[in-house]
């Protein structure tokens, strides 16, 4: 475990994954990433979307699914 | 104000519509084709003598009290027995009838106490009316001769009381275990003279399978089933209708008092959602309203390990209010929360989430429904467009197959379970997907016609392969999809479930479902023709739970369940008024009416109606509070009518949680296990004792009536107006109407509801607007809300929480008839009886590997916990499943469950933890710390309060 999370950052990294596995199997003309985005846009405070884009550029990134570090990159 | 009667029409209503006249006592009536001669009578404002006969059981013919004469047909037929025909002359009065009935009352009151001056039924027995009735003035018959005035009563259940002796054997105890419970514990065992009701085989009450739902004795003519508390105080002087407390199920009662005392609860008749029904609980435990552990009076203090202080309503509500500004003006405005109640009422639901909103300034408001049917929200919203269940609860009266999954109606939610029961007597087919042999697998006169025990965990994959038998057998209603539902994503869909790898044999593997079972009940369900899902939180609590949500909604869409009375998605909502409490705009990310809160349109409503600007970002939700208070960002929260310590998952994450919280806020009925680490304490008021409404499963709005007056002085909603107020947020309303009628001004789905229309009509179902002035019963019958139904690709992917040599076990976790959620309630009542403690169930091969016997305290070990239990053996669960129940904080279920959650939504995967069982010794160290610990915590100072 990267020595920069605690137990809600894996927690971020861990339900970031689980929304991105939804979204990757579905029919979008965005595109997966994106659907991931708007879904942690709807649900997540701004101070969990913060942490989870801070993350990703970290070496927990490397945790993440491709689509969910896309997403944390269309967060910005 | 007094009693409410309601009028026994002897024989329930005909369905047939043809229209038929006859002459009753010389008067035209018209009755539908089929109605009884007694029922007809008695619309026609003519009653007929009768004691058999009620209109909640079929007509039986057995007491010859309704004898008639009819006019060139031979006799005296029977008035319940005997149906309406066109032309009929009908007499109820004749001489001859007369001395028929005095016979026949003569030889009813030959073996019959005669003391009704001291019976616990006088004034309320229908034999002591049929008597004035007839006109009996004596008794030929010798007192001496054979008799059963000697027989002895069974006490044995808590409730009520069996005294045989009373007895008249017309059956309609027997008759009602069978039709409305659909237990049939009880029999008519002997013959002729020596006939005697007998619950199972001459066994007491508590020692048959009687459910002590109250049938029996709601359906008693005579003092023979009789409620204790009638015994002990006497007869109720007025009533109130009212709506339970208790399940989802909303069932509708008449409180009967003396005064601000509760004498019983009856089921009421009208009730739309029980019709007439009830179960353990709502008709017998409330007596914890008055259980001696209530709190009254508000407490503080200043840390967790002091002694609580009782205080004024006003230092308690002042000291929260500077905590709370405090806490902000060091953490920000973000560092306080709240989570409303599914036990309040819809007005104290709204709010709070207004008091978060608009005091607090964020959304960090959340529900319970976190924890169960949040995912149902999510995955119906995006399927149809809206997140509620689709029918009635009348629907399932039409329906043809019964798709029951992820959920055990006949314990968690009874009376719509004796519903359910009652049309699959009537030879509806049933499908039962469940890991665990529930009692609608098998019992008596019911028997699943598809009963798949699917693995935990694998509800998508076992929905998904239901799909590809209904795709390439096509067996596929296109015809309705075409019409109703967004084409490209059904073939897209479609594509994607006839792929072989979804076939039932490519996945039998993982789910453990025979393949060939599971075909059977594909072509069960999309044949229908009127078929229905039900659904409870075996679909919602797992990491997949949405997922699981919009599988059964592209089920339903694709073989054209939908939008019809007796089909269409019914989400088996969990506590009493969770429909509501999320309706009310509960949720982190939406207002009232599912709007969220991202929408312009809707903060400006909100924002021109509080005075105040509202936060555009949705807030956190219960798992993330706990998240963010562990991590030190997260530092007060308003918790009304919840206990999460015991209901939430990973206990000891709850607890540190809480514990890292500068101010919690418990305002309950109880001293509750989250009250343990709270530092005030609001004491909160019953269902009996404030004004307001509830939201059942089936959207249904039902008054709650204020029968007495509220222990601690307030009822919960002018606690949290109290809270505002003290905050400096304005708040002044004066009844719960008028925080219904601001609901109804700024919810366009809620914009016809008043208090005014429900006096009028009874219930309303949401939508209830312009477009339906009287509510909605059946959802999307000409359009989904959403317009085009949305079919999404449901992959199959298994959660992390994994077995293996460590954790061989998969634990599930559920409910029991008896108790109620966490307990609080039902723990303080005689249910305990039937239910003092979990109990780990463990199939028989489980148990011998590991030298459990029944009974043996056994050690439940998970990757998060340890607790320990009394084992159960059964084959109820598969190898390789065991199963507990979650009501006693002794246990603490929830200490072995994982942080897992539902991908959408954080809704805790409570379903599928990986365990160990092994034998023990007696309680866990933990337990006995927990014990010791909780003790220390609700210790209340003896010095006076202010």
């Amino acid at each position: 475990m990267s020595e920069a999370t605690d137990h809600g950052d894996e927690r971020l990294i861990q339900m970031a994954n689980q929304i991105a596995t939804f979204f990757r199997g579905q029919r979008s003309a965005r595109g997966p990433a994106a659907e991931t985005a708007d879904h942690l846009k709807a649900f997540w405070t701004p101070d969990m979307r913060n942490t989870f884009r801070a993350l990703a550029e970290t070496e927990a990134g490397a945790r993440l699914s491709e689509v969910a570090r896309d997403a944390a990159r269309l967060l910005r | 104000m007094g009693l409410i009667h309601e009028i026994d029409l002897g024989t329930p209503a005909s369905e047939q519509g043809v229209s038929t006249r006859l002459i009753i006592d010389g008067r035209e009536v018209e009755v539908p084709a089929g109605t009884s001669i007694m029922r007809a009578a008695k619309l026609a404002g003519t009653t007929i003598p009768k004691l058999c006969a009620t209109d909640m059981l079929d007509a039986f013919g057995s007491c010859r009290l309704c004898l008639v004469e009819i006019e060139g047909r031979p006799g005296t037929p029977a008035s319940c027995t005997t149906p309406v025909s066109e032309g009929m002359v009908v007499r109820t009065q004749t001489p001859k009838l007369a001395k028929l009935r005095k016979g026949v009352m003569e030889l009813y009151i030959s073996d019959h106490p005669l003391d009704c001056l001291t019976c616990s039924a006088n004034g309320d027995c229908e034999l002591q009316d049929m008597a004035g009735a007839v006109g009996l003035r004596d008794v030929r018959y010798d007192p001496k001769g054979a008799n059963h005035l000697d027989a002895v009563a069974d006490t044995s259940n808590p409730y009520f009381t069996y005294d045989p002796k009373k007895c008249i054997v017309c059956s309609r105890c027997v008759r009602a275990c069978q039709e409305v419970q659909g237990t049939f514990a009880l029999t008519i065992e002997g013959r002729g003279f020596g006939s005697r009701v007998s619950p199972g085989q001459s066994q007491p009450f508590m020692g048959s399978e009687c459910v002590s739902c109250g049938a029996c004795v709601q359906a008693c003519p005579t003092a023979t089933l009789t409620e204790n508390r009638v015994i002990e105080i006497g007869q109720p002087e007025h009533s109130a209708v009212t709506t339970c407390a208790y399940c989802g199920v909303g069932c509708t009662f008449k409180a009967e008092m003396r005064g601000e005392e509760l004498v019983r609860m009856v089921p009421y008749k009208d009730g739309k959602a029980n019709r007439g029904h009830s179960c353990v609980k709502g008709r017998f435990a409330w007596g914890y309203a008055h259980h001696k552990e209530r709190i009254t009076k508000p407490m503080i203090r200043s840390s967790i390990d002091q002694p609580w202080r009782e205080v004024s309503w006003e230092e308690a509500l002042s000291h929260t209010a500077a905590e709370f500004k405090r806490i902000q003006a060091t953490y920000g405005r973000n560092a306080v929360g709240a989570i409303s109640s599914s036990r309040c009422t819809n007005e104290e639901v709204y709010l709070v989430q207004k008091l978060v909103r608009a005091a607090f300034g964020n959304n960090n408001i959340d529900t319970c429904a976190r924890v169960c049917h949040s995912p149902t929200g999510y995955g119906l919203k995006t399927a149809f467009g809206t997140s509620a269940g689709t029918q009635d609860f009348d629907s399932v009266e039409k329906s043809d197959v019964i798709l029951v999954i992820g959920a055990n109606p006949t314990d968690a939610h009874p009376v719509f379970g004796s519903r359910m029961k009652k049309r699959l007597r009537q030879g509806a087919k049933l499908i039962v997907i469940d890991p665990r042999r529930t009692d609608l697998v098998k019992s008596p006169h019911i028997k699943a016609d598809a009963h798949l025990p699917l693995k935990p965990g694998t509800n998508v994959a076992v929905l998904n392969a239901l799909a590809h038998v209904v795709v390439t057998e096509g067996l596929a209603d296109l015809e309705f999809v075409r019409e109703r539902c967004n084409w490209d994503d059904f073939q897209a869909w479609a594509e994607f479930v006839a792929h072989p790898s979804q076939s039932p044999e490519a996945v039998t593997t993982a789910t453990g479902v025979d393949p060939d079972a599971l075909r059977h009940a594909a072509r069960l369900y999309a044949q229908g023709p009127n078929s229905a899902i039900y659904y409870g939180l075996g679909v919602t609590e797992h990491s997949q739970g949405s997922t699981t949500v919009m599988a059964i909604a592209n089920l339903a869409m694709a073989t054209g369940n939908l939008g019809r009375p007796g089909v269409g998605v019914n989400p088996l909502r969990g506590q009493n008024n969770v429909q509501g409490a999320c309706d009310m705009g509960s949720f982190p990310h939406e207002m009232s009416g599912y709007r969220h809160v991202s929408d312009a349109a809707t903060r400006a409503t909100f924002a021109a109606l509080w005075g105040v600007e509202l936060d555009a970002e949705p807030g956190l939700r219960i798992p993330n509070m706990l998240d963010e208070a562990v991590s030190g960002r997260f530092k007060a929260l308003y918790v009304q009518g919840e206990d999460i310590l015991q209901s939430d998952p990973n206990t000891r994450h709850v607890a540190a949680g809480l514990e890292a919280m500068e101010c919690v806020v418990v305002q309950d009925l109880f001293l509750n296990e989250t009250a343990n680490y709270a530092h005030v304490f609001l004491p909160g008021s019953t269902f009996l004792e404030k004004d307001g409404t509830f939201t059942n499963a089936e959207r249904r709005i039902q008054r709650v009536r204020k029968v007495m007056s509220p222990l601690n002085g307030y009822a919960d909603w002018e606690v949290t107006q109290k809270l505002a107020q003290a905050l400096g947020y304005p708040m002044a309303y004066t009844h719960p109407s008028e925080i219904m009628d601001e609901v109804a001004a700024t919810t366009p789905t809620f914009a016809g509801v008043s208090y005014d229309l429900l006096e009028r009509v009874g219930s309303v179902q949401w939508p209830c607007n312009a477009a339906a002035p009287e509510g909605t019963p059946t959802m999307h019958m000409e359009r989904f809300v959403r317009d085009q139904g949305k079919f999404m690709i449901t992959e199959y992917v298994a959660t992390e929480e994994r077995v293996g040599p460590r954790f061989p076990l998969l634990l599930t976790t559920g409910r029991i008839l008896s108790q109620y959620n966490v307990g609080a309630q039902t723990r303080r009542t005689e249910n305990v009886q039937w239910h003092d403690q979990d109990l780990l169930e463990i199939h028989p091969h489980d148990a011998e590997e590991r030298g459990v016997r029944d009974g043996d305290w056994v050690k439940l070990i998970s990757r998060a916990g340890e607790t320990a239990l009394r084992a159960k053996i059964t084959d109820r669960v598969a190898p390789g499943v065991v199963y507990t129940t979650f009501h006693n904080p002794e246990t603490q279920a929830n200490v072995v469950t994982t942080d897992y959650s539902d991908w959408a939504t954080n809704c805790p995967e409570y379903k599928v933890t990986a365990v160990q069982v092994g034998r023990g010794n007696g309680p866990a160290e933990w337990q006995v710390a927990y014990s010791d610990q909780a003790k220390r915590s609700r210790r209340i100072a003896t010095e006076a309060a202010e």
